[in-house]
């Protein structure tokens, strides 16, 4: 079915981004300084893709689940999307474990001194 | 073993500048906010990244089993993590030192304040009256 790959990322990322609003891990945290990285990693894997489908390494396979609009030869439209996802969910780990990663270290550095 | 290190190569510079950055942001850490801010910022984007390189094994292994990416097998080294190619575990790696890095050192460096709630952000300043002299 044309469109499914993009209709499940679209669900993955409303996914993380309500979990981005409830715990105010990402965009919910910093708006700006998100958007800035958001961008920053999309630039730079689109470069690693465009470098890779320029080398001949990787390519659209045989299926029926892509919508067929291409941002550049090989590059689907769902693959900015597949990059939103995986730069947001990376965010919202490291959002999600910051606090709890101090508390551990805080509490490993006390159990050393007493 | 057949194929090549093509694919492996071509992460190359993309990792090694996502380190970099990695490490401008722990020095730039660092002397903002000391050594344990530091240690915090890498060991999170660490776990960040073992835990993406699992979702990735899975999320890759259904995209590459749909036939929404396909390879060249003269172009990558062969090693597979189930369906999908080894190399593609670079992404992750490279998401998890590049992103966390940028987001610490977009920073805006104002003290200690930055990870408590947002209440204190506002100076204690009175408002700005608009447009005095136009």
């Amino acid at each position: 079915m044309p469109g499914a790959y993009l209709a499940g990322l679209l669900v993955s990322i409303a996914g993380i981004a309500v979990l981005d609003a409830r715990y105010r891990l990402f965009f919910w945290r910093s708006p700006l300084r998100a958007a800035a990285v958001m961008v920053i990693g999309l630039v730079f894997f689109l470069v690693w893709d465009v470098a890779g489908v320029h080398l001949g390494i990787f390519f659209i396979g045989r299926n029926d689940l892509l919508t067929g609009v291409l941002l550049a030869p090989e590059v689907p439209l769902e693959e900015v999307f597949f990059l939103v996802l995986l730069c947001w969910t990376t965010m919202d780990l490291f959002g999600a474990l910051r606090p709890v990663v101090a508390r551990r270290l805080d509490r490993a550095d006390e159990g050393r001194r007493s | 073993m057949t194929g090549s290190a093509t694919y492996a190569l071509l992460a190359v510079p993309f990792l090694a500048f996502a380190a970099l950055v990695a490490v401008a942001a722990g020095a730039v850490s660092a002397r903002r906010r000391g050594a344990g801010a530091r240690r915090v910022g890498s060991v999170s984007a660490a776990v960040a990244g073992v835990v993406l390189l699992v979702m990735t094994a899975v999320f890759n292994n259904v995209i590459v089993g749909l036939g929404v990416v396909a390879y060249d097998d003269a172009l990558i080294s062969g090693a597979r993590v189930g369906l999908f190619p080894v190399e593609d575990l670079a992404y992750a790696i490279g998401a998890a030192l590049l992103l966390p890095a940028c987001w610490v050192l977009f920073d805006r460096p104002r003290g200690t304040r930055d990870e408590r709630p947002v209440r204190s952000e506002r100076p204690n300043q009175p408002p700005r009256r608009p447009e005095e002299t136009p």
